[in-house]
């Protein structure tokens, strides 16, 4: 691993290296960080740079200060959370650029033009993802000990469920509306199998229908922030999960009373 | 008594029928020449390297591409 001493014309001012910072930070959380991940990537591209930080995380805005070692201005920025997609890829791609930096491997404008191709390239073929999503599913079906009829229904269920779900989030429905009416039409479909009597597990695949909707990033994020006394995080984004749960759960129930599941 | 079966046709022949209608606007909006099966693109699209200058965007009214090779 090589490394090089920054000179006095590559190392940011205060200001340009918050600006990059709060942007940085907003992206990293909104893709669906933890917050011990922020502080230490934070942490690490500000020492690099020779300044230190201070990170106010709240739900929905990061508040930052930075200054330069031994020097007595602080420079301060609020930037709002974006709201995109969780993303893996940009969180392991944000994490390598801060490594980057901190090896000295890139310099400082180096840095904000891979940032900005991290963010403009971060995009997903919408059918690949619903393919995988639906197969992922149906593999879910079958762990839990679903026949092949069973995974077949789960798959068709997932594949329209996720469909839905991409047109309504395109045209900008509500988060809870789009995942109360997911559930439904998805468990409406995975009944299919009660409905015909096709295979000799119909339940699990009423079941598994709309496991595609379980907020699980979410939860686990809230757990991880709470284990490091990130509380008011953790407490906003298990009830954000909750409410998501709350309407899976809704559209679940409507579903299972309407098609007569044996439930109610 | 009937409701399972009534529920099911509804949510399955709604989906059915938005599918084919999505389908058909797809195949208009093909028809219509907007999204070409097969064409000749241009030579930025082939040799593009991330940073050229965009032809489009250049103030220059005699901008050529190879100017700045």
């Amino acid at each position: 691993m090589t490394s090089k001493t920054l000179t006095n014309s590559e190392v940011p001012s205060a200001s340009e290296l918050t600006l990059f910072l709060s942007r940085y930070s907003a992206r990293l959380l909104g893709s669906g960080a933890t917050c011990i991940r922020l502080e230490k990537n934070i942490g690490r591209i500000a020492k690099a740079f020779g300044h230190e930080t201070e990170l106010t995380i709240m739900p929905r805005h990061i508040h930052i200060s930075v200054w330069k070692e031994g020097a007595t201005g602080i420079i301060t920025s609020i930037a709002r959370v974006s709201h995109t997609a969780v993303s893996f890829n940009t969180n392991t791609r944000l994490s390598e650029l801060s490594w980057e930096i901190a090896d000295g491997k890139i310099s400082f404008d180096e840095a904000q033009e891979r940032f900005s191709h991290i963010i403009d390239s971060d995009t997903q073929n919408k059918w690949h993802v619903l393919i995988l999503v639906a197969l992922a599913n149906a593999s879910f079906c079958r762990l839990f000990g679903g026949d092949l009829t069973a995974m077949a229904v789960v798959a068709v269920a997932t594949l329209a469920g996720y469909y839905l779900k991409m047109i309504l989030l395109g045209h900008g429905v509500d988060n809870r509306v789009m995942i109360l009416t997911c559930s439904f039409v998805s468990a409406v479909l995975g009944a299919s199998d009660i409905l015909f009597r096709l295979g000799s597990t119909p339940s699990v695949a009423l079941a598994t229908s709309v496991l595609y909707l379980v907020p699980g990033i979410p939860f686990l994020n809230s757990f991880s922030d709470m284990l490091y006394r990130h509380y008011l995080c953790a407490f906003s984004r298990f009830a954000d999960a909750l409410v998501m749960t709350c309407c899976l759960s809704i559209g679940l129930c409507a579903a299972m009373l309407l098609m007569e599941s044996g439930m109610f | 008594m009937n409701t399972p079966i009534i529920t099911w046709s509804c949510v399955a022949g709604i989906f059915v029928l938005f599918l084919i209608v999505r389908l058909c606007h797809a195949c208009i909006f093909c028809a219509k020449g907007k999204h070409r099966f097969i064409e000749f693109g241009s030579e930025r699209e082939e040799f593009f390297i991330p940073g050229d200058i965009d032809p489009e965007k250049s103030t220059d009214y005699d901008f050529e591409d190879f100017d700045e090779l």
